[in-house]
């Protein structure tokens, strides 16, 4: 009984049911290759995040999330409906409830993997990242985020990524910021491909706990 | 010149549809073209990348850059590879939003083709962008205008390659 137990337990559940009701969701949205190891990093995000937030991995290749927008789904996208496929409409939720979203993939041809492309073009639709006002113009719509945050593995050579720029960072720190109406933060952590991930995956792990 | 177009659209009755017919008309009216369709194609058309001296890509802009399947198409058809014979890439593409807020963003897909793509390319490979912005505020008007830029770039790079030819 409540009434009985010491007055420093009584607060302490109280405390950890407070932070349970509080805590925010957190989305990872994972494209990986075998040759860039982005799992263990997913996993050491997932880690990371788990004591404050309540986190879901989304593995894009094998949830078998389509690369391709199809062509109904084009045709639907300025209607009342953008959205055709359940996966996607899930996916939905899952975006406009989260506070945090983590990005990990290879980077390559100078931008994120086409999973993590694909996602952003059919489930941030409009209704979901961004509205349009009466005169068409785009406003925020991803009132709950408060942090984004990219893990990439480069697959490319450094000097090669230097020429073109890296794409898939501002892709998510410029353009999805713009779907955001107020503040957020944002943290970019990369490392070269074949580079022992070990320490990585900590400092992946550390970061994401900080959020 | 032999010119390869690639374009990318999930949709047959779209205005990107349209683009290509007319590029593809305006090129093979002067010239040999070739086409891959990067929604309906299969890893083999890699040897058409082997035959082309020119390519020209037609895409939307989605999230400031190509479309996700072509970004899919260049991973696993084009990979690692260097095309020297490749001497020209003229970009066709479309935006939803404005210069400057492209500009913001990072301009990434422009970069990627001029500076990422063109360096897979021949040495001093020529680049050419041909963009309309702010598609989903613009009138049919501005549409007609840019179809009619866009056959004007086709012709002057077959005139580009018919007298690199000589």
């Amino acid at each position: 009984m409540v009434g009985t137990l010491p007055l420093s337990r009584t607060l302490g559940r109280l405390a950890d049911g407070y932070r349970r009701a509080m805590a925010g969701s957190a989305l990872i949205l994972l494209a990986d290759r075998p040759e860039a190891g982005c799992d263990r990093l997913a996993a050491a995000a997932e880690r990371g995040l788990a004591g404050r937030h309540q986190t879901r991995l989304l593995d894009l290749p094998a949830l078998g999330f389509e690369v391709a927008m199809s062509g109904a789904e084009h045709r639907a996208y300025h209607g009342d409906h953008p959205i055709l496929d359940p996966l996607v409409a899930e996916h939905a939720t899952l975006a406009m409830d989260a506070e945090v979203m983590v990005f990990v993939y290879p980077t390559l041809w100078w931008g994120p993997s086409p999973h993590i492309k694909a996602w952003l073009e059919r489930v941030l639709v409009p209704g979901v990242a961004f509205v349009l006002d009466d005169r068409n113009r785009v406003r925020p719509n991803l009132h709950r985020l408060r942090a984004i945050v990219g893990v990439t593995v480069h697959l490319q050579p450094a000097a090669e990524l230097n020429e073109a720029g890296d794409g898939g960072k501002k892709i998510l720190l410029r353009a999805l910021r713009l779907n955001v109406p107020h503040r957020l933060r944002t943290d970019w952590l990369t490392v070269a491909a074949g580079v022992p991930l070990d320490d990585f995956a900590a400092e992946v792990e550390a970061r994401m706990g900080r959020l | 010149m032999r010119t390869l177009v690639i374009s990318c659209h999930p949709n047959e009755e779209s205005f990107h549809a349209h683009l290509r017919d007319e590029a593809l008309a305006a090129l093979r009216g002067a010239g040999e073209a070739r086409h891959i369709d990067v929604y309906r194609t299969g890893p083999d058309d890699d040897s058409l990348l082997e035959w082309a001296e020119a390519i020209v890509v037609i895409y939307p802009t989605w999230w400031s850059t190509l479309p996700a399947p072509f970004l899919a198409w260049l991973a696993s058809v084009w990979g690692d590879r260097r095309f020297d014979n490749i001497r020209s890439i003229t970009a066709v593409t479309t935006h939803g939003s404005g210069r400057w807020v492209n500009r913001l963003e990072g301009n990434v897909g422009r970069r990627l083709l001029e500076r990422g793509l063109a360096g897979r390319c021949a040495k001093h490979c020529r680049t050419r962008w041909v963009a309309l912005y702010g598609i989903d505020r613009g009138s049919g008007v501005r549409r007609d205008r840019f179809v009619a830029r866009v056959v004007r770039s086709m012709n002057r790079l077959a005139r580009s390659a018919a007298s690199a030819g000589r």
